[in-house]
């Protein structure tokens, strides 16, 4: 019992501080963000086995962790609302031409970031090129080039 | 044929996904959402920040100027201990007895034993004692006093294993006693 809530515990902490540090939070995989990962699972580590080496505990922790994201991705696929508390909504931060500086505060997200992806993604070499740019859930900024450009 | 017969679809597919739109791009994009996010957002930021500030304190365990507390009883005796400490990490306390209370160079003190069930000793106390007895609902330990002018200084190091407010009492037998709280985060 004490292993699913210790897991159900750490799961429900991590969805909260990674909602609530935003979306661009570990979106780009850099070597730091990587190495963050490691350590972040090893001081998690520790809470959530508390000691016990067991197979059995490691099987149940691990069984609570994905039976918790099945559970979560099966309720979001049923409520847009719990969708959008659980992944948020994507924020347009282009559009007609130009760039939306609220949006793109909020997001952490500079035209460098838009430019970013409008090369990686299309070739694009300038924010003329552009028609949209979007922070998606997962972080990542996406482009929708100019028709001409198409 | 067969796809001639069928029944229309009853609702159009856009009403299924009901769309957004910014522009001319489709995206389920919620503005007032967003902006009740930003809000949460800025205040798990200073929720967070709080946390350090506690933290750094030690009022969230650990070392930490606020966390060390010394309760005093009459006579001298007194104990230090933190105020909070975490389950499963590692706390200690600190009682000290003066040499008045042990004329013959020995002191015995007691700790509540309900308290003490609530832990798992690390090591035995420092100095040994002398014996260890169980009496009704104290354990008794037996020190000799190591020097007759200066107070003596008794070490426990422990685990928490409950987790929550947790009150104990510690004493001298045949002298003064005092209680004291410790909040065992989990």
């Amino acid at each position: 019992m004490d292993s699913i809530l210790r897991a159900a515990a750490v799961y429900l902490f991590l969805l909260l501080l990674f909602r609530v540090a935003g979306k661009r939070s570990l979106a780009q995989v850099t070597t730091f963000d990587l190495v963050l990962g490691l350590i972040i699972s090893e001081a998690l580590q520790q809470a959530m086995i508390d000691g016990d080496d067991s197979m059995t505990n490691a099987f149940l922790v691990v069984t609570t962790l994905v039976g918790l994201n099945i559970s979560i991705s099966l309720l979001k696929q049923r409520s847009e609302r719990i969708e959008r508390i659980v992944d948020g909504a994507p924020t347009v931060v282009f559009a007609d031409g130009r760039l939306l500086p609220q949006p793109m505060d909020r997001e952490r997200v500079d035209e460098a970031d838009i430019l970013n992806a409008g090369r990686e993604l299309h070739g694009l070499h300038s924010l003329d090129q552009v028609r949209y740019a979007v922070v998606e859930r997962n972080g990542a900024v996406t482009v929708v080039p100019k028709d001409e450009d198409l | 044929m067969a796809l001639q017969n069928r029944a229309p679809h009853p609702v159009p597919v856009h009403e299924l996904v009901r769309p957004e739109k910014v522009g001319e791009l489709e995206i389920s994009s919620d503005l007032a959402f967003q902006d009740r996010e930003w809000v949460v957002q800025r205040v798990g930021w200073a929720v967070m920040v709080v946390v350090l500030v506690l933290t750094t304190l030690g009022l969230l365990g650990g070392w930490g100027p606020l966390n060390q507390h010394v309760v005093r009883a009459e006579q001298g005796l007194s104990l230090e201990l933190e105020r909070v400490v975490r389950h499963g990490g590692q706390a200690r306390f600190e009682m000290v007895v003066p040499p008045e209370l042990a004329p013959d160079g020995t002191v015995t003190v007691w700790i509540d034993r309900r308290w003490l069930q609530g832990l798992t000793m690390e090591n035995t106390p420092v100095p040994e004692p002398e014996s260890t007895s169980v009496h009704g609902d104290v354990v008794l330990y037996e020190f000799a006093a190591s020097d007759p002018e200066r107070p003596g200084r008794i070490e426990m190091e422990f685990v928490p294993d409950d987790i929550g407010l947790r009150k104990g009492r510690f004493g001298v037998q045949g002298g003064p006693s005092l209680s004291f709280t410790q909040l065992v985060l989990p």
